[in-house]
């Protein structure tokens, strides 16, 4: 008996029934967890259910659901930063979520901060517009797929079929894949470079330089939208979109709505 | 995640025994298989060699997954208990506080009782209670947090919650976090050394209270204090007193420190309990007392109190609230319409004892229908101080148009501080209402939130809450996929370019091949095609002498004549008579003509 619990095969399965077993557990507590923070919610508990919200998104857990609830405890305890940070994390996920775009149309109507939109705006802009329908994820699929259909075809093309209606397809093909690319590269390269984030305290400072003693510029309020551009110790550089103002915060000021 | 009794009497007896009921019968009927049919099985594995198919590996399988299952099953029924054990970071310093949350799904009758906190400072409570009546099903949800201070180092243990909720003991699973060392000292004493201890003792214990001729029902401080001698090793317990006369409890403040009297350096232990007198007259607190190294037994001093009653007369209205309190309300919107309600949020706080406190009295309003919606109360310790508020939301319902009047609601309660009865006035509201639903457009004023009225509910709990994944962008693999169309183009390219610049060089040698590999399996018929299109006439069909007579007429020497002549009757043999292929190539053949007519 003893060699056949020692048997390979018996540890294999072993070790695959427990990782099925706590994986299941885990996701389950989550679940009950976030039940029961919505129940606070209801109950007018905010606090603490934006803490029990909170401590799952610190667990790794990314859904829809749980951000958006997070969105509203903050709204509800007037965390305005906070609040658009989840809500925009919910977008990112899932850019259709009416309810969540609803709620942070509200929260940015109630940033102090208002910085008119530019009116011509680039050709980077009008490409980044597409994320308000798909994600990045969908956005990169889509592309890789025509690049792979574009290959087909001329593969077809070179080999098989040379005929005019494939040489149109290819053509129609190469144009997809260009306007496709160009979207998702450029959205990478923004996230990239300049991720996206929201001051999440009442007022930041914005400095000349990374440092205190330095003269302020000017002053960000809850729940601003700017682009990180550069990090220095517990200092964050940041642009405001749509303007040429760039300055230093502290770090602990504002929060990436890009969940790591 | 709502449990039925009859679940959660399963979850703390039935569904354990169960389980180790079936899995030990499992595993002996398991075990009575293997060794009945250990012979053969053996001779079934040395056949066929796989695990699997024998039946004492099935027999072990059968045994892992009961196992797992039956653990499964008792996991998940622990996981549904109604009480949920949180806390805000495992991993602190001694300069941080640590919030132990209980959240408790269910009634209770008593607040939990909470562990030692050995190891820590107790700073304070916490304690908020919700109740919400929906369609007759009354709900309850109770959430206690705890604040603590970690005066060690180490891994520390908060021990295990006990309490009682809808008839059921519960106890709660033990938490562990990690404390490291902070930069501030552990704290120290903030009450001198008693007089009566000198220095030569190894323990002492003594028992004071702050106030010694309080109010009726007004907060009065019980500290106990446990001086050991840090040199000598002991184990103490405590029993604390019954507090009869007093409203109490089991909450308890608890700091640890160091102190020195008389060269002698003393570990302290300081424990603080509130109590509130409920009886007018002389009251007295039982010792409490230590139990050392479970023999010793020390004691403190018993302490009498002269509680006073509340002045007479009191005033109307007047129903038991002592302490500091401040009524307030606010209202969502000052203009509305019949039948469309407006939400009316009425918040007494301050300081005294909110789990006694009486409400305020909520007379009714004429013109006005009023549905009780929810009251929420929180409580905690502040500087040695119970504070805390309870808030009641109303939804008022107007039945009548015109300006109707909300009246300012009236609390009286007496305060310790002066000695006199005092009250606190909400703030009074008129609202206009519209005669018909629509008539007037309703905006939303004065509110502590203007975002909350119309912010889109929370969102259901998803059936599995999913971890964060990485994104597809972001693996490697979506990377090598996009070479691959351009690989498909390079080898295209590579293909054209061999064609026309390595393809030539070789095309003489392949030529000869290519003719070889393409001729027909008739090589006279290959020749007369040739033939036919060399000098224009048919040659199909003609007998040796035509076609040698044809083709002298092309001035063709007798030599190349004869050759011809032979390979057709050769090629002749060999489609009819099957001997070997004709010993002329049709291709030299054709070349010996070519060669000749050049000439």
């Amino acid at each position: 008996m003893t060699s056949r619990l020692l048997h390979p095969s018996s540890f294999i399965l072993f070790f695959l029934l427990f990782f099925v077993f706590f994986t299941g557990q885990a996701h389950a507590q989550a679940t009950d967890t976030l039940t029961v923070a919505n129940r606070l919610y209801e109950h007018g508990n905010y606090a603490e259910s934006s803490r029990l919200y909170q401590e799952l998104v610190t667990q790794g857990y990314s859904d829809p659901a749980l951000f958006h609830n997070l969105g509203n405890a903050y709204m509800q305890q007037d965390e305005i930063g906070r609040a658009i940070v989840n809500y925009k994390r919910v977008l990112r996920i899932d850019p259709r979520n009416a309810d969540s775009r609803a709620n942070l149309a509200q929260a940015e109507s109630s940033v102090v901060s208002q910085f008119p939109t530019a009116e011509n705006q680039s050709i980077t802009d009008l490409l980044l517009t597409t994320t308000d329908y798909a994600t990045r994820t969908q956005i990169s699929s889509f592309a890789l797929g025509l690049w792979l259909l574009w290959g087909a075809v001329y593969l077809l093309y070179r080999r098989v079929w040379h005929t005019g209606f494939m040489r149109l397809s290819l053509l129609l093909l190469t144009t997809g894949v260009i306007i496709s690319a160009a979207v998702f590269f450029t959205i990478t390269w923004a996230d990239r470079t300049q991720p996206e984030a929201i001051i999440v305290v009442p007022q930041a400072d914005v400095y000349a330089e990374a440092n205190n003693a330095d003269r302020v510029l000017f002053a960000l309020y809850d729940g601003t939208a700017v682009h990180i551009t550069d990090h220095a110790a517990d200092w964050t550089n940041i642009t405001l979109a749509g303007s040429d103002l760039s300055g230093w915060v502290a770090s602990n000021a504002l929060e990436e709505v890009v969940v790591d | 995640m709502q449990v039925t009794s009859d679940e959660r009497r399963m979850t703390s007896s039935t569904a354990p025994k169960t389980s180790a009921n079936l899995r030990a019968a499992v595993v002996r009927r398991a075990e009575k298989r293997c060794r009945r049919g250990a012979e053969e099985e053996t001779q079934r594995r040395k056949k066929c060699g796989s695990f699997f198919v024998s039946s004492g590996s099935i027999c072990v399988c059968v045994s892992v997954l009961t196992v797992i299952f039956c653990w499964l099953f008792v996991v998940t029924a622990v996981a549904q208990t109604p009480v949920t054990v949180t806390l805000d970071r495992t991993t602190l310093t001694t300069d941080d506080q640590l919030r132990v949350g209980v959240t408790i799904d269910g009634q209770i009758n008593d607040l939990p009782t909470p562990p030692d906190f050995d190891g820590f400072n107790f700073l304070g409570r916490t304690q908020s209670s919700q109740t919400t009546i929906i369609n007759g099903d009354m709900q309850s949800l109770i959430t206690v947090i705890y604040t603590l201070r970690p005066v060690l180092t180490g891994t520390l243990t908060i021990g295990a919650f006990e309490m009682i909720v809808d008839g059921i003991p519960i106890t709660t699973e033990p938490q562990t976090v990690a404390v490291t060392q902070g930069t501030q000292s552990v704290p120290s004493a903030n009450i001198a050394a008693p007089s009566a201890l000198t220095g030569a003792e190894s323990v002492y214990a003594e028992a004071f209270v702050d106030v010694e001729t309080p109010w009726l029902g007004e907060q009065v401080v019980y500290t106990f204090r446990f001086f050991r001698a840090t040199d000598r090793l002991m184990n103490a317990n405590y029993e604390p007193p019954e507090f009869v006369g007093f409203w109490h409890d089991d909450e308890e403040e608890r700091t640890t420190y160091l102190s020195d009297v008389g060269g002698r350096e003393y570990q302290v232990t300081e424990f603080r309990r509130y109590i509130f007198p409920t009886i007018a007259g002389e009251l007295t607190i039982e010792p409490t007392l230590f139990i050392i190294n479970d023999s010793i037994d020390v004691k403190t001093a018993a302490v009498t109190l002269q509680v006073n009653p509340l002045p007479e007369p009191a005033p109307d209205g007047f129903n038991g609230a002592i302490g500091t309190y401040t009524l307030e309300a606010t209202l969502d919107k000052a203009v509305t319409n019949v039948d469309d309600p407006v939400a009316l949020t009425v918040r007494l706080r301050g300081e005294g004892n909110f789990d006694i406190t009486p409400d305020p009295e909520f007379s009714d309003l004429p013109g006005w229908r009023a549905i009780e919606q929810q009251s929420v109360t929180n409580t905690q310790f502040q500087n040695g101080v119970l504070v805390g508020q309870r808030q009641w939301e109303r939804l008022l319902i107007p039945t009548e148009p015109g300006e109707l009047t909300i009246p300012g609601i009236d609390y009286i309660y007496f305060d310790p501080a002066t000695e006199q009865y005092e009250t606190t006035t909400s703030s009074a509201y008129t609202v206009i209402v519209g005669g018909e639903a629509g008539e007037i457009n309703t905006p939303a004023l004065t509110l502590t939130n203007p975002a909350a009225p119309t912010l889109r509910p929370i969102l259901a709990a998803p059936s599995l809450l999913e971890k964060a994944t990485q994104a597809l962008p972001d693996q490697s693999f979506f990377w090598l996929l996009w070479l691959l169309p351009l690989l498909i183009v390079l080898g295209d390219g590579a293909a054209w370019l061999a064609g026309r610049f390595i393809r030539p060089r070789t095309r003489r040698t392949q030529t000869q091949t290519t003719i070889i590999a393409s001729q027909p399996r008739h090589p006279d018929r290959y020749v007369d095609g040739w033939l036919e299109k060399r000098y224009g006439m048919p040659f199909t069909g003609l007998t040796h002498h035509q076609r040698i007579a044809a083709l002298r007429e092309t001035g063709l020497s007798a030599a190349t004549l004869t050759q011809i002549d032979t390979f057709y009757r050769t090629a002749e043999a060999t489609r009819y008579a099957g001997t070997d292929t004709p010993n002329i190539d049709p291709d030299t053949l054709i070349q010996t003509i070519e060669a000749e007519e050049t000439k």
